[in-house]
């Protein structure tokens, strides 16, 4: 289990003193598959780099397994944390080829302050990590006749090699165009998970997080913002920035009509009617207030339909295919709204749609 | 900049350099600046005798016809250079490629033989003409000598800048000659005053083509002084001078810089930039390559090749072919050893600079490269005075004169290391470490191999440049050693105008001279 507690550090810039981290704490369960989500800026390379052992801390510890890796009077080198590192854009040894790459890390291994071969053959062992990265037979290529995803899955192989108690990757995928990002992504993970192997993963792709985390921790201006399971972070994001920042977020003003109990739902009312509200936090009646509601929870249906919500006009749609979205402004007031829906029951601009919540909408208020 | 950036550029695991390293690089800066502390703190010296020496009746000459020099092939250079690379790749010369190898081949002649050369052919064509001395020779002779020291960067500018921007001038109305001299010509300022930097030192330091083409300058004279009238605080104060002198140029050359360092501008554009179509004019142009090709290379090769047949032709019978055998094996010793010792001396000088930029990196850099601008004449007269006091047994052995060569060529190592540390990113070191190896393993896996190309690279430049230097070999070598330089010069001592004994030590030294300047212009059209 890799602990962080109480991390920080501050670089000194030409413009001024900047705080990288700010007293971040952090646990990262064995086996688990973490992802460090911020923008740039936000502090989650640094934090790698100090796990890595590549930066000191001004202040906080890093414990491994319960061993001390930084501490107040404690800093292990990098070299000898038993921590693997997958860089941005790979950084393959561009002297050495795939196989040397990958055998790096076999033949230094220290143990007790002596120098030992790894228990397999370090040959046999680079064997067993191209036929699981998928790249059998090109032990002999250099690493620039590889393309980038085939690069990204040597430098995997490469950290893996030595067998780290935990892995670092830090934006491995953002190098990789689009269509192939995806593809390499699945596969890491799926390789990982059948390893078992304790990974943190930061990058500023929310897709990314959401779709290969078991746990994400999101960073902004140095500290953590908010950790959880991608789906509770999705539907219950701490604050409006954090819910944007995971993916298009509908923003409604409201009012507290009925504060909550012991129940910890409340009532309030906002332009497409009086809803209930559950697992809130103490809050009392108020005028205003702001009701966050992710667009696929939202419907359209023709209007002059019976029910709840509120009529309004659409504007602007953005067609994907599978789905789309469409942008309502409704009746009565400025407030546009973007609402997802599949992509056969898009409607068309200009089109008169009434506009409600779907039964099982997870709507916060913020 | 985001944060991310600005301290992965900077950093590996510390944010300071780890101590032996600056420790190493103050070493090297400090024994670099051996020669100008020997200038001013030598015991004898006062400014009163310094300014009594520098107010001589003599001195006033001696300075005016440096600065005549200095600005003349400067500015013959500058305008050649740059014309030339224009013409190689912007308009629609025949062989553009062969023009750049042939404009970079002079590179390879030393000075001394492109001089000794042309009073050589001088003599043979018209025997009592003096056309060839004085200042309106050394003009013509140092600048067809010097001027690919800006036609090179200029042809590596001229294509690395985005066409676009020409293109975007065109399309705002400008002609095609305006939008090159608004647009283009100004981002070739660092080209040409990197070029006119290296130019104006070597000017500073040129002995023996001077003394040839018989035109005195501060050098020829400190030479002179220290030498064969034997007043060496003369030479001391006229080398105070020329200190100052190769400092301004250093400061003079910051000034045209400007600010910003547009050097790698548009370094990854891929795109050709538009051809002038020229018609007739394009005649008239390759009439002028070629007879800048005459002249550079023709002449130097006629008085050569003319000499070699005078040799053969005269039997063998003076052929000292002992002294030959014996100053290619020197000359192969020295530069060998001082290709060596400067690599290894530069390495932390370029780890510094390029991995912990800061005071201590920026100091030691340049510290050696105000070694590097000092006249050689200058390093050999601070050397034999050190080594006479403290290190005597150094006094008149070929060690001393290697460490002359480590000191003044020092430069060139560390700009080629530095290309190579930079491509040992930071983050192959960290991944290393992240793998189990140590600092030392690290350096030795993953940053020593990396370095290596360029490091070699450094070391060749080294070692030919050890091989042309005159001055400095002449004032050091140990008694009865001879370099092909010190050879060649010893068949003239300036005087005598027939090439025919000097003429295999010729040929050696331009066969070995051409393989740097072929190597650089391999680079530059690659580039």
């Amino acid at each position: 289990m890799l602990r962080v507690e109480n991390l920080s550090k501050r670089y000194v810039t030409a413009g001024g003193p900047v705080d990288a981290l700010r007293e971040v704490d952090l646990v990262v369960e064995s086996g688990s598959f973490t992802v460090v989500l911020g923008a740039s800026g936000s502090g989650k390379t640094t934090l790698l780099r100090v796990i890595a052992g590549f930066e000191v801390p001004d202040s906080g510890v890093v414990t491994l397994d319960d061993k001390v890796l930084t501490g107040p009077s404690t800093f292990i080198a990098p070299e000898h944390r038993n921590v693997g590192i997958v860089a941005q854009d790979g950084a393959l040894f561009p002297h050495l080829n795939v196989h040397d790459n990958i055998a790096y890390g076999l033949r230094a291994k220290r143990t007790g302050g002596r120098w030992r071969r790894h228990s397999t053959q370090p040959d046999q062992r680079v064997e067993e990590l191209l036929a699981l990265v998928g790249l059998e037979g090109y032990g002999n290529r250099s690493p620039n006749e590889l393309s980038g995803g085939q690069q990204q899955r040597v430098a995997l192989a490469r950290a893996l090699a030595p067998g780290p108690g935990l892995l670092l990757m830090d934006e491995p995928f953002s190098a990789l165009d689009a269509g192939l990002r995806v593809s390499v992504r699945e596969e890491v993970r799926d390789l990982l998970a059948g390893l078992n192997t304790t990974v943190v993963l930061v990058t500023h792709d929310q897709n990314e997080a959401l779709s290969m985390a078991d746990h994400v921790v999101i960073m902004r201006d140095g500290q953590v913002i908010q950790a959880g399971r991608p789906d509770e972070l999705y539907h219950r994001p701490a604050d409006l920035s954090t819910a944007e920042f995971l993916g298009t977020a509908v923003v409604l003003p409201a009012k507290v009509l009925v504060g909550s109990g012991a129940s910890g739902s409340v009532e309030v009312e906002c332009a497409l009617g009086a809803i209930i509200v559950t697992d809130v936090q103490e809050v009392g009646v108020r005028e205003s207030a702001r009701l966050m509601i992710r667009p696929e929870h939202l419907m359209v249906s023709p209007v002059g339909s019976s029910g709840e919500g509120a009529e309004g006009t659409v504007g602007a749609v953005n067609y994907y295919g599978h789905d789309g979205t469409a942008r309502v402004e409704l009746d009565g007031s400025q407030q546009e709204m973007t609402i997802r829906v599949k992509g056969s029951e898009l409607p068309k601009p200009g089109e008169r749609v009434r506009v409600s919540l779907s039964p099982d909408a997870d709507v916060r208020l913020m | 900049m985001t944060l991310g950036q600005s301290h992965r550029s900077t950093g590996s695991l510390r944010n300071h350099a780890p101590r032996l390293l600056s420790g190493a690089a103050v070493l090297v800066a400090v024994a670099s600046l051996l020669p100008a502390v020997y200038l001013l703190l030598r015991e004898g010296f006062s400014y009163r005798l310094l300014a009594e020496q520098l107010s001589a009746p003599s001195t006033l000459p001696l300075v005016w016809n440096t600065i005549q020099l200095l600005v003349l092939v400067g500015l013959s250079c500058v305008i050649l250079g740059v014309g030339l690379a224009v013409v190689v790749t912007r308009t629609n010369v025949v062989f553009p490629t062969m023009w750049v190898v042939l404009f970079t081949l002079p590179l390879g002649v030393p000075a001394f033989v492109g001089s000794y050369t042309w009073v050589a052919a001088s003599y043979r064509l018209m025997p009592t003409s003096t056309f060839i001395y004085g200042l309106r020779g050394a003009w013509i002779v140092l600048t067809l000598a010097l001027f690919p020291y800006v036609f090179l960067p200029t042809v590596v500018a001229l294509r690395g800048l985005d066409p676009a921007q020409e293109e975007v001038a065109r399309s705002l109305g400008d002609s095609t000659l305006r939008a090159f001299m608004k647009v283009t010509l100004p981002q070739l300022r660092v080209a040409i005053a990197g070029g006119s930097l290296i130019i104006s030192l070597h000017l500073l330091a040129e002995y023996g083509a001077l003394q040839m083409l018989r035109f005195e300058t501060l050098t020829t004279a400190v030479v002179a002084r220290a030498t064969v009238l034997g007043s060496p605080e003369a030479a001391r104060a006229l080398a105070v001078l020329l200190a100052v002198g190769a400092v301004g140029v250093v400061a003079l050359d910051r000034l045209l810089r400007g600010p910003s360092s547009s050097a790698k501008v548009g370094a990854s554009v891929s795109r050709v930039s538009m051809q002038w179509r020229l018609g007739a004019i394009r005649w008239l142009l390759l009439a002028v390559c070629i007879a800048v090709v005459v002249l550079s290379l023709g002449v130097p090769l006629y008085a050569t090749l003319l000499g070699l047949w005078g040799y053969v032709g005269s039997g063998g019978a003076t052929v000292d072919w002992s002294l030959l055998v014996h100053s290619v094996a020197n000359t192969a010793r020295y530069g060998l050893l001082a290709a060596v010792g400067a690599t290894v001396v530069a390495l932390p000088v370029s780890m510094i600079s390029v991995r912990y930029p800061g005071p201590v990196a920026t100091l030691s850099e340049r510290a050696t490269w105000v070694a590097h601008a000092l006249p050689g004449v200058i390093v050999a007269l601070s050397l034999v005075y050190v080594s006479v006091r403290w290190a005597y047994p150094l006094y008149q052995t070929s060690y001393l004169l290697v460490i002359a060569y480590v000191i003044m060529f020092l430069p060139l190592a560390i700009a080629a290391q530095q290309v190579g540390v930079a491509q040992a990113s930071s983050s192959l070191e960290e991944i290393s470490r992240s793998l189990g190896d140590g600092p030392w393993r690290t350096f030795r896996r993953v940053t020593l191999p990396l370095l290596l190309p360029a490091a070699a690279t450094g070391a060749v430049f080294v070692a030919l440049d050890v091989g042309k230097e005159l001055t400095t070999t002449l004032l050091l070598r140990p008694t009865g050693q001879h370099t092909l330089a010190t050879a060649l010069w010893s068949t003239t001592e300036g005087e005598v105008l027939d090439f025919t004994a000097a003429a295999p030590y010729g040929v050696a030294l331009i066969i070995i001279g051409a393989i740097p300047a072929t190597v650089l212009a391999r680079r530059t059209l690659r580039s």
